[in-house]
């Protein structure tokens, strides 16, 4: 009889756990602390395939395609779609998948997003994700993916299959950070064969493919802390992926990177011990985030004899994200030119840019 | 005093009959408004730790705590197609512009509230208000509210508050609907013809009027719970049909024995009217108890029963004897059902089978006694939820979709507010994301992981096991730039103004023992430089157990105590009393009992048509006691008054317990069905716990007047022969004289 005064108001008040706040300019940073380091008891575990390309048990997980498409009659563009989960063990994990479409010819930027609630999974097909419209899933061979996603009259489905071995990075597929772990591997060559719309018009595309899948207990930190990611796609067949990451302070924290030749070896590439040396060559501003990205990369790997230059093929390329919680970042198809042990050398690039739009201040920071 | 009065009235039979027709034309009105200034819910009180807590949060961490809950639905679309997220938007679009709307929370914000197995989502709207204000807000909300192309079922705080309400009205409705002619048709059988039959429900109805009508004043002042409607309500029905019932047989005793009418209405008015007082004062002792309680509840389930039994006595005593004074003879007119006094009586042999054999029949009607007692000691206190509404209502039906689909109210979630500065302290030392703060809000998460019961916490200390301090500080170092969905928004919603707030989950369920041990258990914590404070509905219901029960057995020892010496005065007995009191609480046990087996652990729901509850209502262990204490004690001294008539008369014991049962037989069985037919028909309640007091009360009355008074009390009268009158010399000169009327 003391009905439910009680049940409600634990419903409430876990529910009033949502509202949204006002955003100011952020306060004075803190200082670093020192110290913190990975729980040493956290021993990771070999990666294995097909398993670990299913979804995991993890706070934070996502699947990640970019790649470079033609169309029959010769038209260029680039894409990326993300599926990311994230699960605080308390509730249903949430899945919210992004899609980008960039148009060499028009210069336009699409982008569009879907969420769900939960995982949807058959028996049948063990990976098999759906979220709201959108589909995404595993191909029955090693490295193979599938995705349709359609917003109105634009919209993008791709088959893409492996065509190099798989590239674990930090040799073992598994990366500590300061909070938490992460394990990572990417195929960074896969075929791609599907359909593009653009407004409407129908295109048969077929292309290169990037992926990147990334599981754990992990936390990631935006502004100032954040990072510059390149996935190259050399001509000669060769493949890198280069990050540098910012600590909470904003300096650089590491550079680091995974190399795989034409012949499929992989190579684990330090900042120090490689040589790596990426510099800004320009920046643009954006009018809608206000937030300032680097525009234009010279990036020189000494023990690769490599020096690139990459420059994105339009400065707007930035992902606003358009769902809960989604952060502001930039996503760019980029082209890559420079020599390799005194050899021309040319390619594509995805450049993935995190952390460079403010944040919204919390509401201790606005009051004081 | 009584036999002045009695001739009085008699002498002016005309102006009594004015007076309360003036009275009942003037109640009139009120009665259909008597829900109007009725509350629902009541439970609570302002000084609870728990209220005090829910107040910390609010004007703390401003959290709204109360929500209208949209369940939106489609059967095609699913939660995130665009066309659904469109039409939610447009639903709510016009909840901001209302001026006690405090947020609008949709799927898009938080994609938890799009269920994962169906198409459905889950849409809160804040609201700035108390409770009783949202009530009549609601309706502004909902019109606010075009659903479109979606299904949409309105439920949440208000919406289950609202229906609660009238779901009781309508219980109220429909037992009053049902009661009344069966009762009618029992009094017929009781007493053969209709005008005799028709006078006792007219006098019991005439006196639930008034007593209605004077809760409907008394809740203009005084707030009085809903719930007490229903019970003061069957309480009046119950208590003035046995009244006028018993007044009645009197009457026609007195007129068979050859009086006058008028003698015949006198020696009623003596007779009776003693017992009738007598019996109404021990009713009132047992209803006062609950104005001991702080609990807004059963203090109004108190102040309203005083109010009811008091006009249902007032109508008993004078408006019954003006019309019969008036009726005279004619009360036996219109005869339908054979007379049954002229039936051998079954009392008699019955009484003398026991009290020849009066060990053979105590031990093993005792032993049913106790056996129908033995569930009551798995008797689990607690609350219950949304689910004591019927499921044909709306908001128990949005309920449900939130359960089923989303998991409300199947976990538990206690939320802890940890003050470690002041409101409006703004220094770098009350800076939540200090160094020192973290540590200590660190400190304080681990303490509760580590408690009993607790499945998991959620605060800004608590996001990963694996973190450290270290990790913490590193964390909120720029607590703006966490992107983590989950831990933004705890950041973004758990802490401000000097307070922290943690949820402590738990797999145990939210009204449970258990948990209440939880609770205390965190309540027992001493956080460093700071407050620890439980709210929610588990410190809720633990404060109100805390409250009802830290004072119940006070009440219990004061209740028996006076009833007992109530009736030693009357009876001039040190043994009866007991005999009485002892019985009576073995009939509450064996209701307790029967309220565990049913309600508790679910037998016959199938038949009674609800959903086992777990546990019993805190309240309803407190109101049985009070009202079944009042009511069975009634017949008690009716039989008690014949029993100690005779014996006065005849100085045999025997002789004196086989008239008593004899003369009260029938009247004590009619009166005890015409209850249990009360008391059964708020079985048809759709309110669960209407239901459980319905079925408690019938139960305790049926075990009373067949196993109690049939069986066990002439076996023990027998067994202690003469010891039943017996009352020490020292005692019998210092009691003060009642004198019992001949």
């Amino acid at each position: 009889m003391s009905i439910n005064r009680s049940t409600l108001l634990m419903i409430l008040v876990v529910a009033s756990l949502i509202t949204l706040t006002a955003c100011v300019k952020s306060a004075e940073p803190r200082e670093v602390p020192t110290g913190a380091v990975p729980d040493p008891t956290t021993t990771p575990s070999p990666v294995t395939f097909p398993d670990d390309e299913l979804d995991h048990e993890a706070r934070l997980e996502w699947w990640y395609h970019s790649g470079h498409l033609v169309s029959e009659s010769g038209r260029e563009f680039g894409f990326h779609f993300v599926l990311f989960k994230a699960d605080d063990e308390l509730s249903e994990p949430n899945l919210v998948a992004q899609l980008g479409i960039f148009d060499v010819e028009t210069g336009e930027h699409y982008e569009f997003a879907r969420a769900e609630a939960g995982i949807r999974k058959s028996a049948s097909e063990p990976m098999t994700i759906g979220i709201a419209d959108w589909i995404y899933g595993l191909l029955p061979v090693e490295g193979g993916h599938y995705f349709a996603a359609k917003s109105g009259d634009t919209g993008l489905g791709l088959d893409l299959k492996a065509v190099t071995p798989v590239m674990l990075h930090n040799e073992i597929g598994w990366l500590p950070t300061e909070l938490g772990s992460t394990y990572y591997y990417s195929w960074p060559r896969q075929e791609a064969v599907g359909e593009l719309v653009l407004n409407g018009e129908s295109f048969k595309v077929t292309g290169t493919g990037w992926f990147d899948h990334q599981w754990g207990d992990f936390f990631v930190l935006g502004n100032p802390a954040g990072w510059q990611w390149f996935a190259v796609q050399l001509d000669d067949g060769g493949s890198l992926m280069i990050t540098q990451a910012r600590g909470i302070d904003g300096k650089i924290a590491e550079t680091y990177g995974t190399y795989m030749s034409p012949d499929g070896n992989v190579r684990d590439l330090r900042e120090q011990s490689d040589g790596i040396n990426l510099g800004v060559l320009s920046e643009w501003t954006s009018t809608e985030s206000g937030g300032t990205y680097p525009s234009g990369w010279s990036l020189s790997i000494e023990s690769l004899s490599m020096e690139l230059t990459i420059n994105p093929v339009a400065d707007d390329q930035e992902v606003k994200g358009g769902l809960p919680a989604a952060s502001t970042y930039w996503e760019g198809k980029s082209h890559v030119s420079g020599r390799q042990n005194g050899t021309a050398i040319a390619g594509d690039a995805y450049v993935e840019l995190s952390g460079y739009a403010d944040p919204e201040p919390v509401e201790w920071m606005q009051r004081r | 005093m009584l036999t002045a009065s009695g001739k009085l009235i008699v002498r002016r039979k005309y102006y009594v009959l004015s007076i309360w027709a003036i009275v009942i034309l003037a109640a009139l009105p009120f009665f259909p408004r008597a829900g109007e200034y009725l509350k629902p819910g009541g439970f609570s009180n302002e000084s609870f730790p728990s209220v005090q807590a829910r107040k910390v949060l609010q004007e703390r961490l401003e959290l709204t705590t109360l929500t209208v809950d949209f369940v939106f639905g489609h059967p095609d679309w699913s939660p995130f197609d665009p066309r659904f997220s469109d039409a939610v938007e447009n639903a709510v679009s016009g909840l901001p512009n209302l001026e006690n709307i405090s947020h609008v929370v949709t799927h898009l914000d938080d994609p938890k509230r799009a269920s994962a197995v169906s198409n459905t989502v889950h849409v809160s709207a804040g609201l700035a208000m108390e409770l009783d204000d949202s009530l009549d807000f609601l309706d502004t909300v909902i019109e606010a509210v075009d659903p479109g192309p979606l299904d949409l079922i309105v439920t949440g705080g208000p919406a289950l508050y609202r229906d609660i309400s009238l779901a009781s009205e309508r219980d109220l409705r429909r037992s009053e609907t049902v009661a009344f002619p069966v009762a009618t048709i029992a009094l017929l059988l009781v007493f053969g013809t209709l005008v005799a039959a028709i006078l006792p429900a007219a006098v019991g109805g005439g006196g639930v009027l008034v007593g209605v009508a004077i809760v409907f004043f008394m809740s203009q002042g005084i707030d009085m719970s809903v719930f007490a409607l229903n019970i003061v309500s069957l309480l009046g029905i119950g208590i003035g049909i046995d009244y006028s019932l018993f007044y009645t047989s009197r009457f026609q005793e007195e007129l068979r024995n050859g009086k006058s009418v008028d003698d015949a209405v006198l020696g009623a008015h003596v007779h009776a009217g003693q017992a009738i007082l007598f019996s109404a004062v021990t009713s009132l002792i047992g209803l006062l108890s609950l104005v001991f309680f702080d609990v807004m509840m059963l203090r109004s389930v108190g102040i309203g029963a005083v109010a009811v039994i008091f006009a249902a006595l007032i109508a008993a005593l004078t408006l019954m004897p003006a019309i019969l004074a008036v009726l005279g003879e004619r009360v036996n007119r219109l005869r339908i059902v054979p007379n049954w006094g002229n039936r051998p009586s079954f009392w008699l042999p019955l009484s003398n089978w026991v009290m020849k054999r009066p060990w053979l029949v105590l031990v093993p009607t005792s032993a049913v006694l106790i056996l129908l007692a033995v569930p009551a000691l798995s008797l689990r206190l607690g609350t219950v939820d949304a689910t004591i509404l019927p499921d044909t209502l709306e908001s128990r039906q949005g309920f449900d979709v939130l359960r089923e689909e989303f998991g409300f109210a199947l976990q538990t979630v206690i939320p802890v507010v940890y003050t470690f500065a002041e409101k409006d302290d703004l220094s770098a030392a009350a800076d939540p994301f200090s160094a020192e703060n973290i540590r200590r809000a660190f400190d304080v998460g681990r303490e509760f992981e580590r408690l009993d019961g607790v499945s998991g916490v959620t605060s800004i200390v608590n996001l990963e096991p694996t973190f450290g301090t270290e990790q913490y500080e590193l964390l909120y170092t720029h607590p703006e730039s966490i992107t983590d969905v989950a831990a933004a928004r705890i950041v973004e919603e758990s802490v401000r103004n000097g307070a922290i707030l943690f949820l402590i989950h738990s797999d145990l369920h939210p009204f449970w023992p258990e948990t209440r041990q939880l609770v205390t258990d965190i309540r027992a914590l001493i956080p460093p430089g700071g407050e620890l404070q439980v709210s929610g509905g588990a410190g809720e219901i633990t404060d109100i157990i805390a409250a009802l029960y830290g004072k119940f057995p006070y009440v219990i020892a004061a209740v028996l105590g006076v009833t007992y010496i109530s009736l030693m005065l009357l009876f001039r007995s040190v043994l009866l009393p007991l005999k009485a009191v002892l019985l009576n609480a073995l009939s509450i046990l064996a209701s307790y009992g029967a309220l565990v087996f049913v309600f508790q652990e679910g037998n016959f729901s199938g038949v009674l048509n609800f959903e086992a509850m777990g546990v019993i209502e805190a309240t309803l262990p407190i109101l049985l006691f009070a009202i079944i204490f009042g009511l069975s004690m009634d017949y008690e001294i009716f039989l008690l008054s014949r029993v100690a008539e005779a014996y006065e008369r005849t100085g045999d014991n025997t002789i004196a317990v086989a008239e008593g049962l004899q003369r009260s037989g029938l009247i004590i069985t009619g009166a005890a069905s015409i209850l249990i037919i009360v008391a059964l028909s708020f079985v048809l309640a759709d309110v669960v716990v209407v239901k459980a007091i319905g079925l408690g009360l019938a139960i305790a009355v049926f075990v009373d007047v067949t196993l109690v008074r049939a069986l066990v009390a002439p076996a023990i009268m027998r067994i202690a022969g003469p010891w039943n009158w017996w009352l020490p010399g020292w005692l019998d000169r210092i009691l003060p004289e009642v004198k019992r009327v001949d």
